[in-house]
């Protein structure tokens, strides 16, 4: 073979040996996240397909860059000129067919084929709808015809078609669950649609794709602004809905008249707090979120209707000590008044 | 330092006047002094009182007026700090101003790998990473928009076209002296709030937020006026100023590629300017464009936002991909593969660009007919740009590499940009964008085509044609140093992003959850290494502009025509004007040299 030859078929040869090592590598990497839905199996489907295709074009570029460098590499000042080659039509056209076929691929598989099967979901009715409201920044999830109105979390039936009707009070938001790779914006005026079928369950406690994510900038707590996920199997979603949902609630016994509790990273470290009956108490809250405010309100329920203490906002980090009067018995309810819908817990008196 | 200080006291002056004139209409109606419209019309006036004190008054009114001009001294040592007409002195100061830039907003950068170092608060707050980051965002696009085109093409673009000067001198001064306003307004921007709405300032939340979001929309107006002017001036220049035998055939391919940016920055940027300034009328007028309560739509903003702002990608990468063809052509020392099938690429570019803005919106809640068109147009954008890899490794194949620092830099350039190209299909994917958007992934993919694209060819041109401008040679050794240096750090930061961005991890966050924390901490690390890569660049070019070695007149070998006149170029650029009589990269060939030179008629010239 002359030179020239042997120099592609080197580049040839590399191509081949890095289409095959990266083909292999990226195979059944472990890039993506948990799938628990049908539409991230779409999207898984359509990623790994896109990958596979965009191997052997990287190893393509990278072989010749890589043999050129070290076959037409000259030490020092070159003497003379390459050769005068200013490309010809047909490998121009050539060129063109292949990219041109390679783009025409990926239009119709992953693309249309990929769009199409998202799309299906949106043609039947769903098994169940879900109602989120992004806020300024917490999520307020509810569920229409079974009373829940804000519930502490989203739960899902395996294998039902679920509809989300997204919208925002505020600013444009986004909900975003990783395990379903579903991702539509909430914004302020209209509701807009996403539609899933979760096909395992999961929860967020121990996979961190099971989470309600704000994924458009919002300000301020934009980071925080999350609500874990849980799929669960249908009968326990059914119990669940007639629950009421929620969580079940906290119960603690009061000890002695200082109180304490913190705030960090938007929540309470407490779910429940207790004090007791007809004695003026202490709460020392300590507030560790740098330059964010917060305080403790006492309600007599959820509602937050009619408050039986308020402290003062306070901008971490800073404790401050609030006195509060002596309460009756009962089941309370407390609250940051900054954060109403993330930030709460019961408050017991006896 | 004179017209410094004086354009100061005017724009102050302006100011001034313009705060109290809307100050004494707002009183008239019935309402207080001040307010933020009194800031918008005392901004308008101290940007006209800024402009004509810098030199404009000099430059032009006293001309409108019918009163004497005294012509502008072209040798002054203080010239780069006057409102002067030079395209050389206004090149150097686009390129030394957004040098500066760059390397303020990479500092940003390490503020934002150091609270992002560990989750959980490190360094500062949401609300100050908020404002740092989209401080970082805007200056880089800043940076992106303005470093290549108005540094290195004002520079280059006549003298690789055989002209004196741009086509319109004056204007060329006046789209350089918008720039500093544009500056302090969003340095000061912090200082009234900051805006915490990123770069993209979406609605509602741009028409919420603080102060200093109202700063931000008037330094951005500003700066798309800069950039129309600058636009309109390269097309004028390359259409009309060409040396005899400069057919659009021989045009050197950064100057092509000058041509088609400048086609988009003409167009496309008033639909920035005029959704930026239709949030200020909801802030400062009390319209409602975008605030659904009152029948706006957010989503409008969006449609009217990226329609400049994808193409805005293309105004900052096309000139990119003319750095680094040309330095790959002159260091493999062979013509331009396939010179023609890279401007065709260029132009396809332009023609695709303005039809596929809503592929940033597959997730905003558009109308879901609307995903299939913008998808399939989008995909069709890796065509044209195919044809410029094509250019690229045709043009090196077979040649005779010299591996000097800008070739480094423009072979880094093509490896990083494949990168950036090849992760763009999956954002055009409709599948899988419902997905990455908003994620890290997406972070990754515009530093990969931005940053690891246009920047690195941007370090190609400035170490190629830093002899000819500042006729003095650079150390090579330091070169190598940042450029390997340089890449390996940009690589090690950018590639695990995608991965972290595909877990699941959003963007524009101060905190995140630990199950990020590994790769986070190692992308930190590997960002102050590359952020450390900067100082060698800075001490080499501060050096060697000071005390290198002279430069020859053309210590590339190379044919264009800013190598066949000294180093630095005389006033007018050429001794004699040049007539182009062959192809700028006929390196190979019997070909004849690319232009003569004309002698001199005797007495003329300076």
């Amino acid at each position: 073979m002359t030179r020239p030859g042997r120099t592609l078929a080197a580049a040839a040869a590399l191509w081949l040996a890095l289409t095959g090592l990266g083909e292999a590598l990226l195979w059944r990497a472990p890039l993506l996240p948990t799938a628990a839905a049908h539409e991230a199996r779409v999207s898984d489907e359509a990623f790994r397909l896109l990958v596979r295709l965009a191997v052997p074009v990287f190893a393509f570029v990278v072989s010749v860059l890589v043999v050129a460098v070290a076959r037409f590499r000259v030490r020092g000042r070159p003497e003379g000129d390459g050769p005068p080659v200013w490309g010809s039509p047909r490998v121009v056209g050539a060129w063109l067919g292949i990219t041109g076929l390679l783009a025409m691929g990926i239009m119709v598989n992953p693309g249309l084929v990929g769009l199409s099967e998202l799309m299906a979901g949106h043609r039947h009715d769903p098994d169940v709808v879900v109602r989120v409201e992004g806020s300024m920044w917490a999520w307020k999830v509810s569920y229409p015809g079974s009373g829940i109105e804000a519930a502490p979390e989203i739960v899902l039936p395996v294998d039902r078609l679920v509809r989300f009707e997204v919208t925002s009070i505020d600013v444009i938001h986004s909900f975003w669950v990783p395990a379903f790779r579903v991702k539509i914006d909430a914004v302020p005026g209209r509701v807009t649609e996403a539609y899933v079928r979760p096909t395992r369950v999961g929860e967020f406690e121990t996979d961190p794709a099971f989470r309600l994510q704000c994924a458009e900038l919002c300000g301020f707590g934009h980071a925080g602004m999350r609500m874990p996920v849980r799929v669960v199997p249908e009968e326990e979603f059914r119990s669940w809905l007639a629950a009421g949902g929620g969580k079940p609630p906290a119960t603690c016994e009061p000890s002695g008249t200082e109180l304490r509790i913190a705030a960090e990273d938007l929540v309470f470290d407490l779910g429940c707090l207790a004090a007791p009956a007809g004695r003026p108490f202490t709460i020392a809250f300590d507030n560790r979120d740098q330059g964010v405010p917060h305080n403790v309100a006492i309600y007599t329920d959820e509602t937050a209707a009619e408050a039986l203490f308020v402290g003062e906002i306070v901008t971490g980090p800073t404790e401050v000590v609030y006195e509060v009067p002596a309460l009756p018995a009962g089941t309370y309810f407390f609250r940051c008044d900054v954060h109403p819908a993330t930030m709460t817990g019961t408050f017991i008196v006896g | 330092m004179r017209p410094l200080i004086r354009a100061t006291a005017w724009g102050v002056l302006g100011y001034a006047a313009g705060w109290a004139l809307a100050s004494a209409v707002r009183l008239a109606m019935g309402a207080g002094a001040g307010g933020p419209v009194a800031i918008v019309v005392g901004y308008v006036a101290g940007l006209a009182g800024w402009l004509l004190g810098i030199g404009a008054w000099e430059r032009w009114a006293r001309e409108w007026l019918g009163l004497p001009v005294v012509p502008e001294d072209h040798r002054d040592r203080l010239r780069y700090l006057r409102f002067c007409t030079d395209h050389r002195v206004i090149g150097v100061q686009y390129l030394v101003t957004f040098v500066v830039v760059f390397l303020l907003a990479g500092a940003l950068a390490m503020l934002i790998r150091a609270e992002l170092v560990a989750p959980g608060q490190t360094v500062m707050g949401p609300d100050r990473y908020n404002v740092v980051m989209s401080l970082h965002g805007i200056l880089m696009i800043a940076v992106a928009v303005a470093a290549v085109l108005g540094g290195l093409g004002n520079y280059l673009v006549p003298l690789l076209i055989g002209a004196e000067d741009m086509a319109f001198p004056r204007l060329n001064a006046l789209s350089y002296w918008l720039v500093p306003p544009v500056a302090a307004l969003l340095l000061a921007a912090p200082f009234a709030g900051g805006w915490d709405a990123g770069w993209t300032v979406y609605p509602p939340l741009s028409e919420r937020n603080a102060f200093g979001q109202v700063l931000f929309v008037l330094a951005i107006i500003t700066f798309g006026i800069s950039s129309i002017l600058g636009g309109l001036n390269f097309l004028v220049t390359i259409w009309k100023m060409r040396a005899p035998g400069m057919s659009w055939g021989r045009l050197p391919i950064f100057v092509w590629s000058v041509f088609a940016a400048s086609l988009l920055s003409l167009t496309v940027t008033q639909f920035f300017a005029a959704s930026l300034l239709l949030v200020l009328l909801d802030r400062v007028a009390g319209m409602a464009w975008f605030d659904p309560a009152r029948g706006g739509d957010p989503l409008l903003y969006q449609h009217l936002f990226w329609f400049y702002s994808h193409p805005a990608v293309y105004i900052m990468i096309l000139p990119g991909f003319g750095l680094a063809l040309e330095v790959l052509t002159h260091m493999s020392r062979k013509p331009l593969y396939a010179y023609k099938a890279a401007v065709a690429g260029f132009l396809g570019i332009v023609g695709l660009s303005g039809l596929v803005w809503a592929h940033h919106m597959f997730t905003s809640g558009m109308s879901s007919w609307l995903h299939a068109p913008f998808m399939l147009t989008t995909e069709m954008i890796s065509i044209p740009t195919g044809l410029v890899f094509l250019s690229a490794l045709g043009t090196i194949w077979q040649g005779k590499l010299w591996l000097r620092t800008p070739m480094l830099f423009a072979l880094a350039f093509v490896f990083n940009f494949l990168i950036g190209g090849l992760t763009g299909i999956f954002l055009a994917d409709v599948a899988t964008d419902v997905h990455l958007q908003d994620t890290y992934f997406v972070v990754a993919h515009f530093h990969y085509t931005i940053m690891g694209g246009e920047i690195f060819a941007l370090f190609a041109g400035i170490y190629f044609w830093f002899p000819k401008i500042t006729g003095r040679m650079f150390s090579e050794r330091l070169g190598k140093l940042h450029a390997w240096w340089m890449f390996l750090g940009f690589n090690a930061v950018f590639l695990p992003m995608f991965v972290v961005g595909v877990r699941g991890m959003n963007r524009r966050v101060s905190d995140y959850l630990p199950a990020y924390a590994g790769l986070n901490r190692a992308i930190s690390v590997a960002g102050f290494v590359l952020g450390a890569s900067f100082l060698v660049f800075v001490w080499n070019a501060v050096r060697s502009w000071r005390r290198g070695e002279p430069a020859p007149a053309n210590p590339w070998m190379a044919r264009t025509l800013e190598w066949q006149v000294p180093s630095p170029p005389p006033p007018e650029n050429f001794p004699a004007p040049p007539v182009v009589v062959a192809h700028p990269y006929g390196y190979g060939g019997a070909e004849l040299e690319h232009a003569r030179f004309e002698p001199a008629v005797a007495g003329g010239g300076e």
